[in-house]
């Protein structure tokens, strides 16, 4: 079952196929993510979405081969990057950078900032008055006044400043591709503003691509071009961002899109939720993943597994029942109540 | 509104001592809140809202002084002695935590820490906390509660180790359901599932609920009235259509303009906000957000601004884009007396929300 490829474009600057990544447990083995496939265009944002567990952390390191895939090929710039050495690999990562969750402690903090930004420039050999002219423009870049941060140390800021950091040390090799790993999760919204509009000035003056990894809908929607729903290790649903946010195909991306808490007084909160819980992902189920929660379920869900098929143009969706709308009700799986009547 | 409110707190102060000199969390901070009505309180981390909360539970860490009255129900938990705040605190007010890992002991099964405070606030016998165990397990949408109140806390996911708290908090039957960021670690789906819960528990039960969260999207369809902290200062309160219809406060702009939202077309520049929160030890007089406000001047950065009031006479919301909040319920919550904000430059009367895309039809059905 296979994904076809040819909904795959032309001339990617990244492009993953079939990508499984499984771990060693103690009840057996993880199944993080499970056969992904997808592209990424030199200039484009691509947000993997999803909930906890759903792989698509996993899926941003096993691109840069942290660690490497268990199967299937992840191709940059032309170059096979499964089975690169550390040699090779070490190479590769100057043109395919990550910026982190916890900004701070992705920070050493004993080290001073500047000697943090200059550290890529240093493996990759730049003299050090090129290297110290470099992380100056880099953090005036990020909004930092580089005479007055470059000898502090990571204690000294704030979550938020500790980020403009991890992206100044990340863009001072030039990288093309800059992997965003929950970059603002653990930030207040005035500053996940601030650090948001940031990486989008980024990605301009550096003519970056991104893949932007984040549970937060909103967020996704406010930086991707493209965006891939993940759930259980699979890609339910990818497309256009515009596409996937206005016309969802996969039951899955729909109630996802209705949990998102609305700004809005006058938007009241459906009754609608998600029941259940995400199933372990050492015995993922048979044939849809999402079947166990899904309120469109039917017994072909259970026996055979749907691939990516066209929606609309540009926008795939794997599932047997797409773009049919959902019960009004909440969807009870199990009888414990839910249902509100008082 | 009734004489006397559920919960009324007049000018509380709380000062934590740190090496760093003297925190001032909270700085005179007046709320009330009525049984059945449930209130928003937004900030970002370090806004005082969690030590605030803290304040009206007597969970504040030790070395915290608090000065200011707490009246709850007639009784000022500040002024009375501790053996007779206990009466009140963990019995007649409840609270569920951010962190449902950290809030559960991890040795002892749930069912005996969910009947805890019930066995000794009510003095419930077993046979009778077991009934209640299963009963409120059941209340809070955990399957099979008879066999599962015998199970430790990692053998539940988060989210149903956040209905275990929940279920906790409501053992006493509180008459106050404190949520403090009760949702702000879990994922979409289920934060949307225990603010259900919640929802549905305050209705049934006519609680009075504080939500407190630093997400105006998780308590904007949720509450009946909001209070936007700053530095440890309401800088603005009013009923929750009138917070987002007709905000005053800069800092509510700002904080609004700050959520990216999926109507606005991708890209879309968010407006955030220059700098960090300020430093609570070293706070200076004046209006707290005005090194960050772009309508600052000499005056908001010396002068604390006064408490202004929004009179019935604001102007009618223009155009169609203003929503279809009727402006006649409108003028009814504000004539009530409840906008109340501080700032000398408030923002336009009559602001629109973000506008509305009409073609976003999120969900089919």
């Amino acid at each position: 079952m296979t994904d076809t490829v040819t909904w795959l474009r032309d001339e990617p600057l990244l492009r993953v196929q079939n990508l499984v990544c499984q771990f060693k447990a103690p009840g057996g083995t993880v199944h993080a993510v499970s056969d992904i496939t997808f592209d990424l265009l030199r200039g484009e944002t691509l947000g993997l979405v999803g909930e906890s567990g759903c792989g698509k952390s996993t899926t941003g390191r096993a691109i840069l081969q942290l660690p490497p895939p268990t199967e299937g090929s992840v191709v940059f710039e032309d170059r096979e990057l499964t089975g690169f050495g550390r040699g090779e690999m070490r190479e590769v990562r100057r043109r395919l950078q990550m910026i982190f969750q916890d900004p701070i402690s992705s920070l050493n903090p004993r080290r001073k900032v500047r000697d943090i930004v200059a550290e890529g420039l240093t493996i990759a050999g730049v003299d050090k008055e090129r290297s110290a002219r470099t992380v100056d423009a880099v953090l005036h870049d990020v909004g930092m006044d580089p005479e007055q941060v470059g000898d502090r140390r990571p204690h000294e800021f704030s979550g938020g400043q500790c980020q403009r950091i991890a992206i100044a040390r990340a863009m001072a090799i030039e990288p093309s591709v800059l992997i965003c790993d929950e970059p603002v999760a653990s930030l207040d919204v005035s500053v996940q503003a601030q650090i948001l509009n940031l990486l989008e000035d980024m990605k301009t003056r550096y003519g970056l691509s991104l893949i932007f990894i984040s549970h937060d809908l909103a967020v996704v929607h406010n930086v991707s071009d493209r965006i891939a729903v993940m759930y259980l290790g699979k890609i339910v649903e990818i497309g256009q961002a515009s596409a996937v946010y206005s016309s969802p195909a996969h039951p899955y991306t729909m109630t996802l899109l209705d949990a998102v808490p609305v700004p809005d007084p006058e938007v009241a909160p459906s009754e609608r939720v998600l029941e259940g819980e995400l199933p372990s992902p050492l015995r993922p189920p048979s044939g849809c993943r999402f079947r166990t929660r899904c309120p469109l379920a039917q017994q072909v869900c259970a026996d055979l597994e749907p691939t990516l098929q066209p929606a609309s143009d540009g926008h795939y969706v794997a599932c047997h029942f797409p773009s049919q709308p959902l019960p009004e009700l909440p969807l009870v799986t199990s009888g414990n109540g839910q249902s509100r009547d008082a | 509104m009734p004489a006397t409110p559920l919960l009324d707190v007049t000018e509380l102060d709380v000062r934590i001592g740190t090496p760093r000199g003297v925190v001032h969390a909270v700085n005179g901070v007046s709320l009330d809140l009525d049984r059945g009505e449930t209130l928003g309180i937004v900030g970002e981390s370090g806004s005082g809202k969690s030590m605030f909360v803290r304040a009206l539970m007597g969970i504040l860490p030790s070395g915290a002084t608090l000065n200011g009255s707490v009246l709850f129900d007639g009784i000022d938990l500040t002024a009375v002695p501790v053996g007779q705040a206990r009466e009140v605190w963990g019995r007649r007010i409840g609270m569920v935590f951010q962190d449902p890992m950290t809030s559960l002991n991890p040795v002892v099964r749930i069912g005996r820490q969910i009947s805890e405070s019930a066995r000794i606030h009510l003095g419930l016998n077993r046979r009778r906390a077991e009934e209640l165990e299963v009963e409120l397990l059941g209340q809070v949408g955990i399957p099979e509660p008879e066999r599962r109140r015998r199970d430790y806390p990692h053998q539940f996911s988060g989210g149903m180790r956040q209905r275990v708290t929940i279920a906790m908090a409501l053992a006493c039957e509180p008459d106050l359901l404190i949520a403090d960021e009760a949702t702000t670690a879990l994922d979409v789906t289920v934060q949307k599932q225990i603010l259900n819960l919640l929802q549905r528990i305050q209705r049934e039960r006519n609680m009075a609920m504080i939500l407190v969260s630093h997400d105006l999207g998780v308590v904007a369809g949720r509450t009946d009235r909001i209070a936007v902290m700053y530095a440890g200062r309401v800088v603005e309160r009013a009923p929750t259509p009138l917070l987002f219809e007709r905000r005053r406060h800069r800092y509510t702009d700002a904080l609004l303009g700050a959520i990216p939202r999926l109507d606005h077309p991708p890209h879309a520049r968010l407006r955030s906000i220059s700098g960090t929160p300020p430093d609570m030890a070293t706070l200076g007089s004046g209006c707290a957000f005005a090194p960050r406000c772009p309508a600052a001047d000499d005056r908001c950065r010396t002068e604390d601004p006064p408490s202004a009031s929004e009179s019935a006479v604001a102007p009618q919301p223009t155009g169609s884009a203003v929503s279809e909040v009727s402006a006649e319920s409108l003028e009814a919550s504000e004539s009530a007396g409840g906008h109340v904000y501080h700032c000398f430059h408030p923002v336009a009367a009559s602001v629109p929300t973000a506008p509305r895309a009409a073609d976003t039809s999120e969900v089919p059905g």
